[in-house]
């Protein structure tokens, strides 16, 4: 976690920083269980964005590049700026759903890039998701000989 | 009860309740014990001791918040949605009264008997005591699900939506995308998921009847011998009872026993098991599988809708903050469940 080319720590440390601060000290120290459990969720949600702020806008071009490739549109570099970098992966992703929903995208085809983006973004908002069936995850299993009568 | 329970936080909420209670129950009706329980987004509940005569009730008062959630019914729907479902055989608490203008002016409250037990999820899913109740709690979920099947829209004039009734399944996914035109944007994720549900819709069920809506760990109480109450019935309505065993199965509320698909407690087969037995029927697996991928997708939904509600200022909460970036994962494992092989080949819709 060491960022040693400046005495001053980087974004990315203050916010871990912060994140250890709530989760070791602050949370044992309060004695009321909500208000501990809320400390958890605020030293996760500054983990999430402390890995955010380190990884830049590169997971946010992936996306908008993803989703030119199914709209046909031509890959473009997002703005640097968050807010502006963050509207225009919106208006992308928007312009995608509607495609989607009239048909105009192909949902067999969009499903492995959107599942892939699905992915990349679990890695850094939920790091202990895992995407693969859990477990021992069982199914519903077969239909009975019954229901492979023609539907009422 | 001791006596330190029987405190009164709102003398002027007391005194209403007593006001409207005095039309219902006469004159000999006093408030002993008032106090304000965990709210949800629809409903402000209160632990409220009445002394009716020389009776000493101990019962739970819910009441109308200030706003609701969609999808969810009010106060005065509630209160004849549990009287049916306790005449049923639903084990639920029982309804006692319903009241007007309490908790405030143009809201209605109703009360019902307080149980004991534990609902909260993770230490039913975790803790020994409850080991037993686990064990039976496909068979206890199978009785509710027997019971609930015997409350049919031809039967009763329940203040619920109709509309849906001819194929309950369009008209779920017509109130998603409702819902999802609400946030201020959607996601390509949820887009697909909706797609899948169109084209591979079941036809409509032989049977529809009263569905709870959030039949899940979370809304189950239990104590060492087994089920106690099924809660929070504001999410009921009619439709296809199906809906109410897969959601049971929705990934997000297994508190960390991803194996046991049903809840935390069971496998999906071991749930199934039990219901056809109890029901001398079998269940359409395609069916099932078809409303646990929609479950996700809802879910997915109405945690973008946590978020709303805590950017619009209406609650200050991180929890809800929190939430909507986890929307991910209920997308991820609606596309998943949505890309496995069907358990049969069935004729699509």
């Amino acid at each position: 976690m060491s960022d040693l080319d400046s005495a001053i720590p980087s974004p990315a440390t203050v916010l871990r920083g912060l994140a250890l601060f709530l989760e070791q000290d602050l949370r044992h120290r309060v004695d009321d269980k909500g208000a501990a459990f809320r400390a958890r969720i605020a030293a996760h949600l500054l983990s999430v964005i402390a890995t955010e702020t380190e990884e830049g806008g590169a997971r946010a071009q992936a996306d908008a590049d993803a989703w030119a490739g199914l709209l046909g549109e031509a890959t473009v570099p997002l703005p640097q700026a968050p807010a502006a970098r963050r509207a225009a992966l919106a208006a992308r992703e928007t312009r995608l759903c509607t495609a989607i929903r009239t048909g105009e995208v192909d949902a067999e085809a969009a499903r492995a890039p959107v599942l892939a983006r699905l992915q990349a973004e679990l890695a850094v908002q939920s790091p202990m998701f895992d995407p693969r069936a859990a477990g021992s995850d069982d199914d519903w299993g077969d239909a009975s000989p019954a229901t492979s009568l023609p539907a009422r | 009860m001791n006596e330190s329970q029987r405190s009164v936080h709102d003398p002027d909420l007391a005194s209403a309740i007593e006001d409207r209670l005095r039309g219902v129950l006469g004159s000999s009706v006093r408030v002993r014990g008032l106090a304000p329980l965990a709210g949800g987004a629809c409903q402000e509940s209160f632990r409220l001791d009445l002394q009716v005569g020389d009776e000493l009730q101990a019962l739970v008062l819910r009441g109308d918040a200030a706003a609701s959630l969609p999808g969810s019914i009010d106060r005065q729907a509630e209160y004849a949605v549990v009287r049916a479902a306790v005449a049923a055989g639903v084990r639920t608490p029982a309804a006692r009264w319903l009241i007007d203008d309490v908790p405030a002016a143009g809201r209605a409250a109703w009360a019902m008997d307080r149980v004991q037990g534990e609902a909260i999820g993770r230490r039913v899913v975790h803790r020994p005591e409850y080991q037993a109740a686990r064990a039976r709690l496909p068979v206890d979920v199978a009785g509710i699900v027997a019971a609930l099947r015997r409350i049919r829209p031809a039967d009763h004039t329940l203040p619920l939506d109709r509309s849906g009734l001819a194929d309950p399944a369009a008209a779920a996914v017509r109130e998603l995308r409702t819902m999802v035109d609400r946030l201020p944007a959607s996601r390509p994720a949820i887009e697909l998921g909706l797609r899948w549900l169109d084209a591979h819709r079941p036809p409509p069920p032989d049977l529809t009847c009263l569905v709870h809506g959030d039949l899940r760990t979370g809304n189950l109480m239990v104590d060492e011998q087994g089920l106690v109450a099924l809660l929070d019935w504001e999410f009921a309505h009619w439709g296809d009872p199906a809906e109410d065993l897969a959601w049971l199965c929705v990934r997000d509320w297994r508190f960390g026993r991803l194996d046991r698909a049903a809840g935390g407690w069971a496998t999906r087969a071991a749930l199934r098991a039990a219901v056809e037995e109890r029901l001398g029927s079998p269940l359409d697996p395609a069916r099932l599988r078809w409303w646990e991928v929609f479950g996700n997708l809802r879910w997915a939904v109405g945690s973008l809708y946590q978020g709303v509600r805590f950017l619009s200022g209406e609650v200050p909460d991180i929890e809800l903050m929190a939430i909507p970036l986890r929307a991910a994962e209920m997308e991820h494992e609606a596309l998943r469940l949505a890309g496995l092989p069907s358990p049969t080949s069935q004729p699509e819709a």
